[in-house]
């Protein structure tokens, strides 16, 4: 369900309301999430195509949570 | 119970209000679209790792998340993009003091595998409390006389359900959702991808209707 100019995974994402709480973490929407092109470079939309595991801690560069 | 509940379809007016009340309502409830297709790849899909994940982050201190997401911003973009980031939004609220932010904007649980399960078997407990309440239940393996006319019934109905259903199945992933996800969460937010599927469905089904009803004569 996008507009086709960010992220067609937003709706589901468990991370991306995660990134609006704090004005800091916002840099993940604009850097990947929102922008035209990059979203296709985060690892949660890259592995969720290819029908893979999706942890809710995995960040868009890769990356875990350390919780 | 009402007649109007008994036949074999629903009035539209009936349909259509309990439709939208469900999916509203699980908005609501939940801050979640509603969506078949979704719930029943959740349920089958789901990783160990992801269930752990995901048990990890609802469990753990909001204010640890929080931490343990900003030492993680901080490591991906450094600190100077952070503030500078942080100056600019200091500078758009200061030109223009915004409402309530539009969209998601809450922490949201990912629901467990057992939620989706519990769904998808209360859809199929809804259908039969609905099919004995109205013109009963049985089993077929044919969707009606167009159905034999054209299969011939027997195992080749039998197949042709099964390689329709498969079909269904891979036409959903394949458009991202299904007449659930897509038509009644996607159409009723005018999500254009949605309102494109959702005419393909429909559109498709006609079509086909018309021509198998041509060919069977």
């Amino acid at each position: 369900m996008a507009d086709g100019s960010r992220c067609s995974h937003i709706e589901g994402c468990e991370l991306y309301p995660r990134f609006s709480l704090r004005g800091a973490l916002r840099i993940w929407q604009d850097r990947y999430c929102n922008h035209p092109t990059h979203h296709q470079k985060c690892e949660r939309f890259v592995r969720s195509n290819a029908g893979q595991p999706v942890p809710a801690t995995l960040l868009p560069n890769g990356e875990h949570i350390a919780t | 119970m009402p007649d109007w509940l008994l036949h074999d379809y629903w009035p539209w007016w009936f349909s259509a209000a309990f439709f939208a009340t469900m999916v509203v309502g699980v908005w609501l409830a939940e801050r979640r679209l509603l969506g078949v297709s979704g719930s029943y790849a959740a349920a089958i899909e789901r990783t160990r790792e992801e269930d752990e994940a995901a048990r990890r982050l609802d469990e753990a201190d909001p204010a640890a998340i929080d931490d343990a997401l900003m030492r993680a911003t901080l490591a991906a973009f450094g600190p100077e993009a952070v503030a500078e980031l942080e100056r600019e939004q200091a500078a758009a609220a200061a030109a223009a003091p915004a409402g309530p932010p539009i969209g998601l904007t809450g922490p949201r649980q990912a629901m467990p595998r057992s939620a989706h399960v519990t769904f998808l078997v209360m859809l199929a407990v809804g259908g039969l409390l609905g099919a004995l309440g109205s013109s009963g239940w049985e089993v077929r393996t044919d969707l009606g006389p167009l159905h034999e006319a054209l299969t011939g019934g027997g195992a080749i109905s039998l197949l042709a359900l099964v390689g329709g259903g498969f079909l269904v199945g891979f036409g959903t992933r394949m458009a991202g959702g299904c007449t659930s996800g897509h038509g009644l969460s996607g159409c009723s937010r005018l999500q254009p991808a949605s309102l494109v599927a959702t005419a393909s469905f429909f559109g498709t089904a006609v079509a086909v209707s018309f021509a198998l009803e041509a060919v069977a004569r």
